[in-house]
């Protein structure tokens, strides 16, 4: 699961560290229980050897096996003993607790002329892995009590516990990765949300109205109030560049009219001029040929008045006249190429006005937000996080906007 | 030291029941045997039929009056064969049953772990008579005073097997034994018979008491048949025993097998022609076993007639609450026969006390008990260091399919 990364990733570090904490427990545990029971067995194994060899010397000595053996019988029900046995001076077994028959190894086991009692680790054929309690009868003098305490009993009650143990860890364990999948899910929601936006905004509409849900008052609360400042911001921003876009687009449309009229007046004057050349000899008309070329003329440059002069006094000369008029044509002439420009400029102008607008087109605004209130429209988001940012963020923390 | 918190409630309350009642029991007042026994479980039978043979005889005196006019009654629990259950029942019977005596117990392991409590009781004056068991605790200090025996002894049983096995040429002797105070009181008994002549047993094998005829003893047969004996002795009860003869015959080991008087012959016999029948051979062949009473067929003997009478006569039931109807009952054994031996015993020694049952005169009484003719052409003698009446040990065999006294061994040679 592509969206779970970080599910998997937390589960795997808690799994890990739970296989950690539950090896070295097993084996803590193993290792301390080991000791101490193997400890309490032994001494187990000697108090009942003790006890046996005390009570056993009279028995021994006075009374018959039968006895001996109904006493060395109650003590098989104690748990951890696997065997008892008596031998006597001359080191033959005379009571014992074996079925179906002695093990080969007790021989091993007899005959250790000690004051003391003394444990030794044997392993017995049908009985197993043991320690062999010896205590001497009457210093030995009457025989020896062996008391076989089982190692496989204690193994069986260390895997019971350090089982017991690993099933309640797994359990916690189970218990703690549902807790924590729960968690990680509500942290990385919001996370997989901004993701999707930004995303949205990176490849997709654009979308700048979008705002995550901010909810709680932890660090992804405030990561997602932080964003949403953020994409405000963005907002703004688009919204500013548009409305001033907008305003270029307009005068940019103004400047361009202006400058077809400009243009067309001129040419209009051109005309006029080069009909004013034409009829320089007929007279009658000449008067109000200038007369035109006066109004229209009026108001362009100050060579227009100086034409009107000219025209008169008409009694310079038609060459006179001809020369101004050649002079004016001219002058006309690169008016109307100013004109042509002007106009040239303001067409780019609209155009490079319009891609603007088309850009910022492709930004989702809150309606209205660049037309109506390009200067107001950031009213529109939530105020900036109240909180106090942790300082290393504190330098990066934008600038709230006004509000 | 055991104390039993319950116990120890009732025995006030018994003691207070006492005092009220007077220092004797009202004159037409049963006199309540206490008996704990296997009457359930892999060793019942041998509860059973001691208890049968002795409810006859004591139906037989009931009827006729009871002693002094007082009848005879057998307070029987179940003990399964087991020491713990065993020592509990004699508690109850002690404290709350307020038992005359105890009589007829069953086992060794189980009768010696009650041992103590006769000593501990010793103030009311508790005995035990005429146990199941030829075991050796009660027969030897301190619990010698506080038992009377009317059978002979394991060690007397498996002396006699060992001497008759050697005569017959057979000296490699092996014992299968129930690992407890039983069999170790048997294995104990070779033992010693071994060492009289310089022997000693060639191997040995094991089982746990509770062991069922279903279960396999063939890892003790192969034990004993690596160490190569001439003759088995096997000191165990008829379930594990009647397995561990099946496995080795099974195993195709025709090596002789003794039992002695507590497997229950019978019962032990049974098992295995139920099994021979199944499976269409004989696993009755090569079997010797000591008895501590006579063949029941041996009817020269007029205590054996009297039995089989009353046997027929009453035909006893086991106690109501262990009888279950569907079981077949064998008409006459040597358990049943045991225990109407003890049961007739146990009424010289009641009459002998005569009007005054003060049980601190038991041993007494008892003791003074001489040359007492049970009608077994043996004389019946206790004194004051002889608690044990009889001495003799029988043979049998099985031939045929029957249980035959086994007079001479000469089919056992070597």
């Amino acid at each position: 699961m592509k969206n779970a990364r970080l599910l998997t990733k937390a589960l795997a570090l808690l799994g890990g560290l739970f296989a950690v904490t539950l090896t070295a427990t097993a084996l803590f545990s193993a290792w301390l229980l080991d000791s101490t029971i193997t400890v309490e067995h032994e001494s187990r194994g000697k108090a009942i050897a003790n006890s046996i060899a005390t009570v056993s010397v009279e028995t021994l000595l006075y009374r018959d096996l039968s006895s001996v053996q109904a006493m060395i019988d109650q003590y098989l029900d104690t748990q951890g003993v696997s065997y008892v046995f008596v031998e006597d001076a001359q080191g033959e077994v005379v009571a014992h607790t074996f079925s179906p028959a002695v093990p080969e190894g007790v021989k091993g086991l007899q005959g250790r002329k000690q004051k003391t009692v003394s444990v030794r680790s044997a392993e017995l054929s049908g009985v197993g892995d043991v320690a062999d309690v010896c205590s001497p009868i009457l210093d030995g003098q009457v025989g020896a009590v062996h008391v076989g305490m089982s190692h496989d009993v204690i193994h069986s009650a260390i895997r019971a516990a350090v089982l017991k143990l690993v099933g309640l860890v797994v359990a916690i364990f189970v218990v703690v990765g549902l807790l924590a999948t729960m968690l990680v899910r509500r942290l990385v929601r919001p996370l997989r949300e901004m993701a999707a936006v930004m995303k949205d905004i990176a490849e997709g509409e654009g979308d700048l109205t979008r705002q995550l849900e901010a909810r709680g008052r932890d660090e992804v609360g405030e990561t997602a109030r932080w964003f949403n400042v953020f994409i405000g911001k963005v907002h703004d921003i688009v919204a500013r560049v548009r409305a001033a876009s907008l305003r270029t687009v307009t005068v940019s449309g103004t400047v361009a009219a202006a400058a077809e009229r400009l243009s067309s007046s001129a040419q209009e004057q051109a005309s006029v001029l080069e009909e004013t050349a034409a009829s320089t000899g007929l007279v009658n008309e000449s008067g109000q040929a200038l007369e035109e070329i006066v109004t229209s003329v009026r108001g362009v440059n100050g060579l227009m008045a100086e034409i009107a002069g000219t025209t008169q006094q008409q009694s310079s000369g038609i060459a006179q006249v001809n020369r101004a008029v050649a002079q004016m044509d001219v002058s006309v002439q690169q008016n109307a190429a100013q004109t042509e420009e002007l106009t040239t400029t303001a067409q780019d102008l609209a155009q490079q006005a319009q891609d603007l607008q088309a850009l910022v087109g492709l930004f989702k605004l809150l309606d209205g937000a660049g037309e109506a209130a390009p200067a107001d429209g950031v009213g529109a988001f939530p105020p900036p996080p109240r909180r106090r940012a942790a300082p290393a963020v504190r330098g990066l923390t934008p600038a709230p906007p006004r509000v | 030291m055991f104390l039993w918190p319950k116990s120890l409630a009732t025995l006030a309350a018994g003691l207070a029941a006492v005092c009220l009642a007077g220092p004797t029991n009202a004159r037409d007042e049963e006199i309540v045997l206490g008996m704990s026994a296997a009457f359930k479980g892999s060793s019942r039978d041998l509860g059973i039929e001691l208890y049968r043979g002795a409810a006859a005889y004591f139906e037989h005196v009931n009827r006729a009056g009871g002693v002094n006019g007082r009848k005879i009654r057998i307070r029987a629990y179940d003990d399964g064969y087991n020491p713990g259950p065993a020592l509990e029942n004699t508690v109850r019977l002690i404290e709350q049953d307020n038992v005359f005596l105890l009589f007829n117990y069953v086992g060794t392991p189980t009768v010696t772990r009650a041992l103590p409590l006769l000593k501990k009781y010793e103030g009311r004056s508790a005995y035990l008579f005429f146990p199941f068991t030829g075991a050796e605790p009660h027969r030897q200090p301190p619990y010698d005073e506080k038992v009377f025996n009317l059978r002979a002894s394991y060690r007397q049983e498996t002396a006699g097997l060992v001497e008759n096995f050697l005569k017959a040429g057979r000296k490699r002797v092996a014992v299968f034994y129930q690992i407890d105070a039983y069999g170790r009181g048997g294995w104990d008994g070779v033992r010693r018979a071994l060492a009289k002549h310089g022997l000693k047993m060639v191997g040995e094998a094991t089982y746990r008491r509770g062991t069922a005829f279903s279960e396999s003893l063939r890892p003790q047969v192969d034990i004993l048949r690596k160490a190569d004996p001439d003759a088995v002795i096997s000191v165990g009860a008829y379930a594990a025993c009647a397995a561990f003869i099946r496995d080795a015959r099974d195993a195709g080991w025709d090596v002789p097998i003794a039992n002695i008087s507590f497997v229950g012959s019978d019962s032990l016999q049974k098992l295995l022609e139920e099994h021979g029948k199944a499976k269409g051979r004989d696993y009755t062949r090569g079997l010797v076993n000591s008895q501590v009473v006579p063949h029941y067929d041996d009817l020269s003997l007029p205590a054996v007639k009297e039995y089989r009478e009353l046997m027929d006569k009453y035909q006893p039931l086991p106690p109501a609450e262990f009888h279950e109807g569907g079981r077949a009952l064998p008409r006459y054994s040597f358990g049943s026969l045991e225990g109407f031996l003890n049961a007739k015993l146990l009424i010289v020694v009641i009459k002998q006390m005569g009007k005054d049952l003060d049980r601190a005169r038991l041993r007494a009484v008892t003791e003074s008990l001489t040359d007492v003719d049970l009608g077994l052409n043996v004389p019946v003698s206790f004194g004051a260091n002889k608690h044990q009446g009889m001495d003799r040990v029988y043979y049998t065999t099985v031939r045929d399919g029957r249980s035959v006294p086994l007079d001479n061994w000469g089919a056992f040679t070597k």
